[in-house]
């Protein structure tokens, strides 16, 4: 046996190339079906833990996948804004606490999330470096906005020009990175958290500039009198936030009235919970209240259909390759037919060569084998890039 | 010692008939079998060396009687017994030369290879002149280093019989000439029984009997 | 005699207690803390972090007094956008309260204050508000109430001490707030100069005319100053200027000239150095009588 090994490997080792495309091709093979079972699967289940980890989600009245998406996963989809008004009076029903979330601007590809303190508690995040949020032009980054920016503590981002819930104003402001948090494998760590207010800085509805009253350059003051300094547009906003203009930062307007995307409640118990779904279906409240798992769940059911489909054409695909590889082998025989009466001739039997022969293919399977494990190993990072492309 | 008698042989479906009435080569012969092609001549080489057997007659081999074994038997015989020359050397490509000559000892269990059998590889293929060809791959050998290679591997048993298929068919005229001087002094060594199958006149002059395979008369 | 010593020597059981930690409280002024902490008492843990030598209205925490604030399980809020520097840091919003919460209709706008707009679209104006809002002790009451309601929502098994202890604070607050009433009505027809813009929601409450000025008592005015002051007594024939502190003698000796009294009524929006809230309040009105 251990001759007919030796002779196995000196055939393959001498075909290189013949024998990588068979090992790779049959190990794509042997991957694909257990991959994306393992992809949906894990998503699967990703999805439904975050979703179940999320009691309600509160928002405008619209597609409910939608704000689930943008409140769960901040993805970029149109949703109507919510007031901040909504969150006191939430949190005045004694019915449990709401955090206000705000989805709607990015840095370098990474949502940038407005959100406040209770956030980080209610998702058991935890700090790795650095400190948590304490003035508004800090932010928190999640373990993978880290390591694919390559950004640590004390480093800065600034937030891009374009943002997705068609707010007039974008005002790019760069933050200060305060903290790093902890892997918590969820979108939390692909995310820019930030104070609700620093978002509402990058809208617009608050900035810092030096003091009106004190200007002396005449370009930059339309009108002035005793009760009013009225500036130009030339006026220079300040597009960081230090502690040296940090009180120069205000905002205008009622702060109630400000935009939010959504807010996640979270109930004392469960019948707090049901008596407050009970006040937005009577119309008390003229948004909408949704219980993630239940949308995202029916989400799911359409990729499990697809993925019907997927293991049917992977099965096809399956039994056609196996037909071709059975014919290479038999091509292969054929072609090496001189070589074996050779061995014949000079004493092997016909069962030597079956080993022989046999060897050959458990190499190449035992290999084939091998690249669907890595593969199928590799498929595990994936996971949320997967959810992210394909399922939401 | 190998003797045929009254064999017939026919393959199956087909027309061919070979008929053998009394054919023997004494130990430590030289003979050479000449004809022309589709008389048999590599059939009864095949019938000596036990890959195929008569449907009648005896094939008897150095006093076995090698056509009534088993197959297992006559495999393990052959491999024991019996160097075989190929005309086109039948070299196994993905096999460099050290490999191609220890072959046997790789596909027959009834022989087993040791440090012996390494050493005795060595110091055939250095008989040969190809010592330093030991880790090349038969497509970087020219015909005749081929040619050596396979008559290494088909003495490293030190065979009492080496049946030779047009050993010198694919050779130039200089390699011809060379190989059979190997060939010789080869069997002159081992005191084995040499039967060659050719069509190569030329190559005539050194065996002690040329029979001719139309009429099996000696020439 | 050996069963007995034995029996001595036997180790007591170690009592196990668990305590449950304390509701961590914290106020952005004076007036809220002493609220909270004539209703709260002991059963809760509440603390001041604000320094003795600044205006609360106009402070900013440092990281450690932020830290607290981040880690409390309540924030009392005055309202009125009072703290701004809540504008400019991170905190868990379902733990700030908003003690004027029952009565944002009755904030009072800033008057007379200079505020700024800028366009071109932004013709936004600052939204001031008049913050004192504890100088009108029905108001003050109020918070006082959104106080207990909330330590009641969180305390529930301590509720009848926690209403017994507002219930207290009331008396105070309501008779104090009948004197006042009592005493001003000597005030019915003069006007009163207020030496900061702070006395809006006294004034409102106890019926009191008041125009105010920008006046420290420790600095001496500008001239500017002084003539804005003799414009105002001119044109309202005031005779009275309520300060938040004991003017200087140098400010005094010219109010003198001026035929203008000087009566401290202190905000006591930072914890005083002597007394509490009560008894400065008390003080205040005593000025007032007098």
């Amino acid at each position: 046996m251990k001759q007919s090994f030796y002779l196995a490997v000196k055939y393959l080792m001498f075909y290189k190339f013949r024998t990588l495309v068979l090992t790779i091709s049959i190990g794509l093979i042997l991957f694909l079906p257990l991959g994306l079972e393992k992809l949906i699967s894990e998503s699967e289940s990703q999805m439904l833990e975050r979703a179940d980890a999320t009691p309600l989600v509160i928002g405008a009245k619209g597609s409910s996948t939608d704000l689930v998406i943008n409140t769960l996963y901040f993805e970029k989809n149109k949703i109507e804004p919510i007031h901040l008004g909504l969150i006191d009076t939430l949190n005045n029903m004694d019915l449990g606490y709401a955090i206000p979330m705000l989805s709607a601007f990015k840095a370098r590809d990474f949502p940038i999330v407005g959100t406040d303190l209770d956030y980080f508690s209610f998702r058991n995040l935890s700090i790795a470096t650095g400190r948590n949020l304490q003035l508004v032009g800090e932010c928190v980054i999640g373990s993978e906005v880290a390591n694919q920016l390559d950004l640590s503590v004390g480093d800065h981002l600034v937030s891009s020009p374009e943002n997705f819930i068609d707010l007039a104003g974008v005002y790019p402001l760069k933050m200060n990175i305060v903290g790093v948090l902890g892997p918590a494998n969820n979108p939390d760590d692909y995310a820019v958290f930030t104070d609700l207010k620093t978002n509402w800085i990058i809208m617009g509805l608050g900035h810092g500039h030096q003091d009106l009253q004190s200007i002396n350059d005449p370009s930059l003051v339309l009108k002035k009198d005793s009760t009013k300094v009225t500036a130009s547009a030339k006026v220079f906003m300040y597009n960081e936030i230090n502690t040296k203009n940090l009180d120069d930062f205000h905002f205008h307007g009622t702060m109630s009235d400000y935009p939010i995307s959504s807010a996640l409640f979270i109930p004392k118990d469960v019948k707090s919970g049901i008596i407050l779904r009970g006040r937005f279906e009577s119309k008390e409240l003229k948004e909408q209240i949704i219980v993630p798992s239940v949308v995202v769940e029916n989400l799911l059911q359409t990729i499990f259909r697809i993925k019907k489909i997927f293991d049917m054409v992977f099965a096809l695909v399956g039994l056609a390759t196996l037909i071709i590889i059975l014919l290479i082998v038999i091509l292969t025989l054929r072609l090496r037919k001189d070589e074996l009466f050779t061995m014949f001739t000079i004493g092997s039997s016909k069962y030597k060569t079956i080993e022989i022969i046999g060897f050959e293919l458990l190499i190449i399977l035992s290999l084939s084998l091998s690249i669907a494990l890595v593969f199928y190993w590799i498929t595990g990072f994936y996971i949320e890039t997967f959810i992210r492309q394909f399922i939401i | 010692m190998v003797a045929l008698e009254n064999v017939f042989f026919q393959y199956p479906d087909a027309e061919f008939r070979l008929n053998i009435d009394n054919l023997s080569f004494k130990q430590g012969s030289k003979t050479a079998i000449i004809g022309t092609s589709g008389y048999g001549k590599t059939t009864m080489l095949n019938i000596i060396a036990g890959i195929i057997t008569p449907q009648e007659g005896t094939v008897k081999v150095n006093d076995q009687i090698i056509n009534k074994l088993e197959d297992a038997q006559r495999r393990n015989f052959r491999i024991q017994r019996i160097g075989f020359i190929f005309q086109d050397f039948k070299l196994i490509p993905y096999l460099n030369v050290m490999d191609n000559i220890l072959l046997p000892y790789r596909i027959n269990s009834s022989i087993s290879m040791n440090n012996e059998t390494l050493q005795s590889a060595v110091s055939i293929a250095e008989e040969l002149g190809i010592k330093d060809k030991m880790k090349n791959y038969p497509s970087k050998l020219s015909q005749g280093e081929r040619q050596r290679v396979a008559i290494c591997r088909a003495l490293l048993n030190r065979p009492s019989l080496i049946l030779a298929d047009e050993p010198t068919g694919n050779l130039d005229p200089d390699n011809k000439k060379k190989i059979m001087d190997i060939l010789f002094d080869s069997v002159d060594k081992f005191k084995a029984t040499l039967i060659t199958v050719t069509h190569d006149h030329d190559m005539l002059r050194g065996f002690d009997k040329t029979i001719d395979f139309k009429n099996f008369q000696e020439i | 005699m050996v069963f007995v010593l034995f029996s001595c020597a036997k180790p007591t059981e170690k009592k196990i207690s668990i305590q449950n930690e304390k509701l961590k409280v914290l106020t952005v002024n004076y007036p809220l803390f002493y609220f909270a902490e004539r209703i709260g008492g002991e059963l809760i843990d509440l603390n001041y972090v604000i320094p003795d030598d600044v205006d609360p209205a106009f402070w900013s925490p440092d990281e450690a007094a932020l830290s607290q604030y981040q880690k409390a399980d309540i924030i009392f809020k005055n309202g009125a956008d009072y703290a701004k520097w809540m504008n400019s840091v991170s905190l868990p919003s379902s733990r700030i309260i908003n003690t004027a919460s029952s009565f944002e209709k009755d904030l009072l706008k800033l008057n007379n204050t200079t505020s700024h707009n800028h366009g071109p679209e932004g013709e936004h104006e600052h939204d001031g508000k008049a913050f004192t809002v504890w100088l009108d002790l029905e108001l003050a009451l109020k918070q006082a109430e959104i106080i207990r309601a909330q330590l009641v929502k969180k305390i529930p098994g301590e509720s009848a001490l926690i209403d017994q202890n507002f219930e207290k604070l009331k008396q105070d607050l309501l008779s104090l707030h009948k004197e006042l009433l009592d005493a001003t009505k000597t005030y019915d027809n003069q006007v009163i100069i207020g030496s900061h813009p702070v006395y809006q929601y006294l004034s409102r409450a106890y019926n009191l005319s008041l125009k105010s000025v920008h006046f420290e008592p420790n600095e001496y005015p500008s001239v500017k100053q002084w003539e804005n002051l003799n414009n105002l007594i001119k044109e309202n024939e005031s005779s009275i200027m309520l300060w938040e502190d004991e003017p200087s003698p140098q400010i005094q000796i010219e109010l003198d000239k001026i035929g203008i009294s000087s009566v401290v009524f202190k905000p006591c929006g930072n914890q005083p150095s002597e007394g509490d809230f009560l008894s400065i309040m008390h003080n205040n009105l005593n000025n007032i009588k007098n």
